[in-house]
C-alpha cells in the first residue's frame, strides 16, 4: 500500500510540475492539455492506470489552480475562473506590485487547502445531502443567479451627459453590451448543446472553442494590439495583509469557492462574485485573497467532490473528462487524494513565488507582442486538434462576443451565458423547446 | 458587435440547416460525452416507469450495441401525453444527448417531438415454434393459463400452454403503472396473448405491450381437445397433446410412477415424476381403474412413446372404477391429503430395527437401502430443485446428505444447516450416480449436534475490503443498490458510505429473506470474501434485512 500511495504520490507531482510549465503559458487552460491524456486514456487503455491518471490530472488542476495567477496577473490572460483578479491584480501590476498581488492570491489558495483538509472527513454527509436537497431546484437557482449576475450592474454611469440621450446612452451602453453579450453567448452555447459543428467523437470538448474565443483569444489580441507598457516591479520582502484580513478573504473566497464546485454550471468566476457581494469585502487585498481561495476551491474543489465515496459528485471539466472512463472507488484513494492536495498545494504555492519572480523578470525583459501572438497561435492549433474546422467555426464566431466587453466596459462574466443559458433552460425542462424554435432540432 | 450578432446568426441558421448526426450505440465512446445524436434501433426492454420521479427509461439496441435511454419530467409528460411510450419490440429512431459514464452510458430523449415509433407488426405463431429468429418481434398466440406466479414485486409470469408447447407470458408492473392492469382470469382460462418474443437466460417469453393484449377467449383453448390414444404416434413426439383414459397399471420407479393408460384406441404410458406427483392432491387415487385425464408431452424412451405432464394441474384422477385387487400407489407425502377416504387397503409398515451408527468411510454401495445414523460436519451446501444437497464428512470420508424441499421444511434449524455446521442424521443409503447419499425420511431425523462458526458480528466499512481479506469471514452492513438473478440465486450490489462490493447470495442463503429483498434496503451480509473474475465479493453465509 505505502509504495502504491508513493507511486499516486509522483505522479501527482509530475502533474503539478507539468501544470506548472503549462502556466508560463497564457491563456492555455488545464483542461485542454488534461483532454489529451483522457484521448490516450481512450485510445491506448492501458498507457496509465486508472488511478495513476486520476492523480496525475489531481496534481495539475492544483497546479493549474494555484499557478495561473501567474499568467493572469503579469500577462493579463485570465480564463472564467480569474476574470475578477485581473482588475485588481493589474491594479497592483501598475503600482509595481504585481509580485504581492501574486502571492496574495496564493495565500488565498493555501486557505482553501485548509478548507479542503478540514472538511474532508464530513465532505461526504454534508455535500451528499446537499446534492439532494438542492438537485430538484437547479433550474430556478440559476435563473436567479443570471438575474442577479445581470442586475447587478445596475445603475453605470448616466448622471454626467450633457443630454437626456448622452445620459441614457451613458447607462445603457455597458449594461445592453452585457446583455448583449449574455444573450449572444447563450444562443452560442444553445447551438453547442443541440447542433454543434464539433464532430460528435469529439463532443467532450464541445466548450473548448466557445472558451477559447470568448476568454483567451480577445485578451491575447488585446495585449498584442495594445502594447501596454508595464512598470518595474518591485520584490516586496513581505505582503500587507494581517491574520484577521487572510482569514476573511479565505472565508468570503470559501464560501464562492464551495458554491462554485459543488454547484452545477457556476464557475469559480461567478461563485466568487457572488460571495464577494454576499460579504460585502472592499479591501483589494481582502478580494485578491478570497480570489484565490474561490479559484483554488472551485478548480481542486470540484476534482476533491469526483472522489468522495459514495456522493461522488462529477462537477466540472476535470472530473466531467476522467469520469467517462474512470471510477474512483473507496475512502482510501479520497484521504490519499485529500493528503496529495496538500502536498501539491503547498507545492504550487512555492513555485508561485519563484514563477512570480520570474514573470516580473520576464514582462520586462521579453516583448510581451510575441509572448500574445505565440501564445495565440498555440490556442488556434489546440482548437483544431481537439475540435477541427468546426471548432474554429465555434472560435471564430465566439471571439467578437468576447470582444464586446473588451471594447463597451461590460463584464466579461455575461461570457458564461454560453454555459448559464443553455443549462438552466434545460433544467427548466425548455431546451430542446428553444432548441426548436431556433430551427437546430 | 455586428459581427458578433451576425457570426451567431450564421451559425444558428447554418447549424439548423445540418442533420443531427446518427451514431451508432457501439461507437459510443468516453470523447462522445454530452454529443448530441440521434440514434436508430429497436426498444429491448422497457417501458420503465417512476411516476416520482416523472421518468420513463428502455434500452435501444441496433446492431451493434444497446443503450439505456430516458426521458425525464417535461420530455415524459409529453411522451404520455402524446402516448408515446418507447415500448419493447417498437422501432424507434430518436434524438438527444449523450451521457458517458465511466460504468454506464445512457441517453437523455430531447423531445416527444424527437421519437419516432413504429410499433411491431404480429404475427400469430404456435409456442413451440417461437425461436430466436422471432426475438423482439411481435406474436400472437392462444393458449390456456397454466400457472401463475410473481418472482418479484412488480412482475407476473403467466405461464400459457397450447397444442404444441409453453412460454411465460411476462407482465410488467411498468406497464401496469401506465396503462392499468390485464384483464383478470383464473388458471385454465383460453387466452389469447399479443406480445413481443424476448429472451431469458435462453428461454423465450412473451412481454405483453399493453393489457388490451391479453384477452380471454370464449372457448377453452385447443390444448384442451381430448384426441384417442391410439392417434399417438412418433410423429407427435416433443407435442403437447391431452388424452383421457383408466388406469391399467402403476408401476414406482426411483424417481416417480409410471402409469398405463388405456382407451378404446389404445395405451400410453404417462410419467409422472415424483415432484410433480406430490402436488397431485388426490394422487392416491392413481389406481388400476381410475380415471383419468392428462395433458402433456409425447416424449420417446428406450423406443416407447410416454406422455409426461408438467404440472400437477395436467393431471386429474376420478376414483377408480374397480376397487378391487387395486395396487395402493405408496406416497407418504401425499397422505394428509383431504382426499375422500377409500377402501383401498393401505400397505402395513414392517418392523424395522433400530439403525445403527456407522462411519461415512465404511459405507458401500452395498449399504444401498440399509438405515444408517451418520454424525458429521456438513462442508457444503447445494440447492437444487427439490431440496438441498449437502456433503457431509466426518474425517473417515464424505457422502451426500440429501434433503427433499418437504423434509427441509419441516426442520425448524434449517437456516443453521450451513459449512460448518455438525449434524446427526438418521436415513436411508441410497446409491445415485455411483455415489452415495444417505436421505433422512423426516425433519426429526436430522439433529444439529454443533451450529456452524458464526460470521463476525462487528460489520466492516465496505471500502475496507482488500484482497488481502479474500477467504476471510466479514460482515458488511450496506443499502442495496443492485438486485441481479443468476440460476442459484441473487447478485445484491451493496453500498455503504465507504464503497459498494457485489454479495453472491445462494438461494439457501436468500430463504429467510427473499422477500424482503428490495432496492434500497438496508442489508447486514455476513459471509466469505471471494475474488471472482477480478473483483472482490462477499459469498454469503447469512442475510439480514432491516
Amino acid at each position: 500500500m505505502n509504495t502504491e500511495i508513493l507511486t499516486l504520490a509522483l505522479y501527482a507531482l509530475a502533474g503539478t510540475l507539468l501544470a506548472s510549465l503549462l502556466a508560463l503559458i497564457p491563456a492555455l487552460h488545464v483542461y485542454n492539455i488534461a483532454g489529451i491524456f483522457i484521448l490516450l486514456a481512450v485510445s491506448a487503455q492501458q498507457f496509465i492506470g486508472g488511478n495513476e491518471l486520476a492523480m496525475l490530472l489531481l496534481g495539475m488542476i492544483v497546479g493549474y489552480a494555484m499557478l495561473n495567477t501567474v499568467s493572469a496577473i503579469f500577462l493579463g490572460a485570465p480564463d472564467d475562473s480569474t476574470i475578477f483578479i485581473v482588475l485588481p491584480g493589474q491594479k497592483y501590476l501598475l503600482m509595481s506590485r504585481g509580485y504581492e498581488a501574486a502571492v496574495l492570491t496564493g495565500i488565498g489558495g493555501l486557505g482553501g487547502i485548509a478548507i479542503l483538509i478540514v472538511l474532508s472527513p464530513i465532505a461526504a454527509t454534508i455535500f451528499g445531502a446537499l446534492r439532494a436537497i438542492v438537485l430538484p431546484h437547479l433550474h430556478w437557482i440559476l435563473a436567479v443567479i443570471i438575474t442577479y449576475m445581470l442586475m447587478a450592474e445596475w445603475p453605470k454611469g448616466g448622471d454626467r451627459g450633457a443630454t437626456g440621450l448622452a445620459r441614457l446612452w451613458d447607462a445603457w451602453k455597458g449594461l445592453g453590451a452585457g446583455i448583449l453579450t449574455f444573450v449572444l453567448s447563450g444562443l452560442l452555447g444553445i447551438v453547442l448543446m443541440y447542433a454543434s459543428p464539433v464532430p460528435t467523437d469529439r463532443a467532450f470538448q464541445n466548450l473548448l472553442p466557445a472558451f477559447v474565443g470568448l476568454f483567451a483569444v480577445p485578451w491575447v489580441m488585446d495585449n498584442v494590439l495594445s502594447g501596454a507598457q508595464i512598470p518595474t516591479q518591485h520584490i516586496a520582502k513581505t505582503f500587507d495583509a494581517p491574520p484577521s484580513m487572510i482569514a476573511r478573504g479565505v472565508f468570503s473566497g470559501a464560501l464562492g469557492g464551495l458554491f462554485a464546485a459543488f454547484f452545477p454550471v457556476v464557475t469559480g468566476g461567478v461563485g466568487g462574485y457572488l460571495a464577494g457581494h454576499a460579504t460585502a469585502q472592499r479591501d483589494d487585498r481582502v478580494f485578491i485573497i478570497s480570489q484565490g481561495t474561490s479559484k483554488f476551491l472551485y478548480y481542486v474543489g470540484a476534482f476533491w467532490l469526483f472522489f468522495l465515496p459514495t456522493a461522488r459528485i462529477v462537477k466540472g471539466g476535470m472530473s466531467g473528462m476522467l469520469a467517462t472512463i474512470y471510477t474512483p472507488t473507496g475512502p482510501d484513494l479520497y484521504y490519499v487524494s485529500v493528503g496529495l492536495i496538500a502536498v501539491c498545494g503547498v507545492l504550487s504555492f512555492l513555485l508561485l513565488l519563484a514563477y512570480s519572480r520570474a514573470a516580473v523578470w520576464l514582462v520586462q525583459k521579453v516583448n510581451y507582442r510575441y509572448i500574445s501572438l505565440a501564445t495565440l497561435f498555440l490556442l488556434v492549433g489546440l482548437v483544431y486538434f481537439f475540435t477541427g474546422l468546426g471548432g474554429l467555426a465555434v472560435m471564430l464566431v465566439a471571439i467578437p462576443i468576447g470582444w464586446l466587453p473588451v471594447l463597451w466596459g461590460s463584464r466579461r462574466m455575461n461570457c458564461l451565458g454560453v454555459l448559464l443559458v443553455p443549462i438552466t433552460l434545460n433544467l427548466a425542462g425548455l431546451g430542446p423547446t428553444v432548441a426548436q424554435w431556433l430551427g437546430l432540432i | 458587435m455586428i459581427l458578433a450578432v451576425a457570426g451567431v446568426l450564421i451559425l444558428v441558421w447554418v447549424a439548423g440547416g445540418t442533420a443531427t448526426p446518427l451514431a451508432k450505440i457501439g461507437d459510443i465512446g468516453a470523447t462522445m460525452n454530452y454529443a448530441y445524436v440521434r440514434l436508430n434501433g429497436t426498444v429491448t426492454r422497457g417501458p420503465i416507469y417512476d411516476p416520482d420521479a416523472q421518468s420513463i427509461r428502455f434500452y435501444v439496441a441496433d446492431d451493434t450495441g444497446e443503450i439505456q435511454a430516458g426521458a425525464f419530467r417535461d420530455v415524459t409528460q409529453e411522451l404520455l401525453a402524446a402516448g408515446k411510450i418507447p415500448t419493447v419490440g417498437d422501432k424507434i429512431t430518436m434524438e438527444g444527448t449523450l451521457r458517458v459514464r465511466d460504468d454506464f452510458t445512457s441517453f437523455n430523449l430531447a423531445s416527444a417531438d424527437k421519437a419516432q415509433i413504429i410499433p411491431p407488426a404480429a404475427t400469430e405463431i404456435e409456442i413451440a415454434a417461437i425461436g430466436y429468429d422471432d426475438e423482439y418481434h411481435s406474436v400472437i398466440v392462444r393458449g390456456d393459463v397454466r400457472d401463475v406466479r410473481q418472482p418479484y414485486q412488480g412482475l407476473s409470469l403467466i405461464t400459457l400452454g397450447d397444442a404444441s408447447g409453453e412460454v411465460d407470458v411476462a407482465i410488467s408492473g411498468d406497464m401496469e403503472k401506465l396503462y392499468g392492469a390485464a384483464p383478470s382470469f383464473v388458471l385454465g382460462d383460453g387466452v389469447q396473448v399479443q406480445g413481443v418474443v424476448t429472451y431469458f437466460r435462453d428461454t423465450p417469453q412473451i412481454v405483453l405491450r399493453r393489457p388490451g393484449d391479453f384477452q380471454k377467449l370464449d372457448v377453452a383453448n385447443s390444448a384442451a381437445t381430448i384426441i384417442p390414444i391410439g392417434s399417438i404416434d412418433a410423429a407427435r413426439v416433443n407435442q403437447r397433446v391431452q388424452i383421457q383414459g383408466y388406469v391399467t397399471r402403476v408401476t414406482k420407479f426411483s424417481q416417480g410412477v409410471r402409469v398405463t393408460v388405456a382407451d378404446d384406441s389404445g395405451a400410453l404410458t404417462l410419467v409422472l415424476w415424483q415432484d410433480l406427483l406430490d402436488q397431485i392432491p388426490n394422487a392416491r387415487e392413481l389406481q388400476d381403474g381410475a380415471q383419468l385425464q392428462a395433458l402433456g408431452q409425447v416424449a420417446q424412451y428406450r423406443g416407447e412413446l410416454e406422455l409426461v405432464p408438467q404440472r400437477a394441474s395436467d393431471v386429474k384422477i376420478s376414483a377408480a372404477v374397480a376397487q378391487q385387487n387395486a395396487t395402493a400407489l405408496p406416497n407418504p407425502a401425499a397422505s394428509d391429503a383431504t382426499a375422500a377416504p377409500t377402501v383401498t387397503p393401505r400397505p402395513t409398515r414392517e418392523p424395522t430395527p433400530a439403525p445403527a451408527q456407522r462411519a461415512i468411510g465404511a459405507l458401500t454401495a452395498a449399504d444401498q437401502d440399509a438405515w444408517v445414523v451418520l454424525n458429521g460436519v456438513i462442508t457444503r451446501a447445494n440447492t437444487f430443485s427439490q431440496g438441498m444437497r449437502y456433503t457431509l464428512d466426518d474425517t473417515t470420508g464424505k457422502i451426500t446428505l440429501l434433503i427433499w424441499a418437504d423434509v427441509l421444511e419441516k426442520i425448524a434449524f434449517r437456516d443453521q444447516l450451513k459449512p460448518g455446521a455438525q449434524v446427526r442424521v438418521t436415513g436411508k443409503i441410497d446409491v445415485f450416480n455411483d455415489a452415495l447419499e444417505i436421505i433422512p425420511a423426516n425433519g426429526s431425523a436430522v439433529e444439529l449436534v454443533a451450529a456452524a462458526q458464526t460470521s463476525p458480528s462487528a460489520t466492516r466499512a465496505i471500502g475496507s475490503i482488500a484482497a488481502s481479506d479474500v477467504d476471510q469471514l466479514v460482515a458488511v452492513k450496506g443499502t442495496i443498490t443492485d438486485l441481479a438473478d443468476f440460476s442459484k440465486g441473487k447478485y445484491v450490489t451493496l453500498q455503504d458510505d465507504s464503497g459498494k462490493i457485489q454479495i453472491t447470495a445462494f438461494s439457501s442463503v436468500l430463504e429467510t429473506v427473499k422477500d424482503q429483498l428490495a432496492l434500497g434496503a438496508t442489508l447486514t451480509a455476513r459471509g466469505k470474501v471471494n475474488l471472482f473474475r477480478g473483483k472482490l465479493e462477499i459469498v454469503a453465509d447469512e442475510l439480514a434485512v432491516e
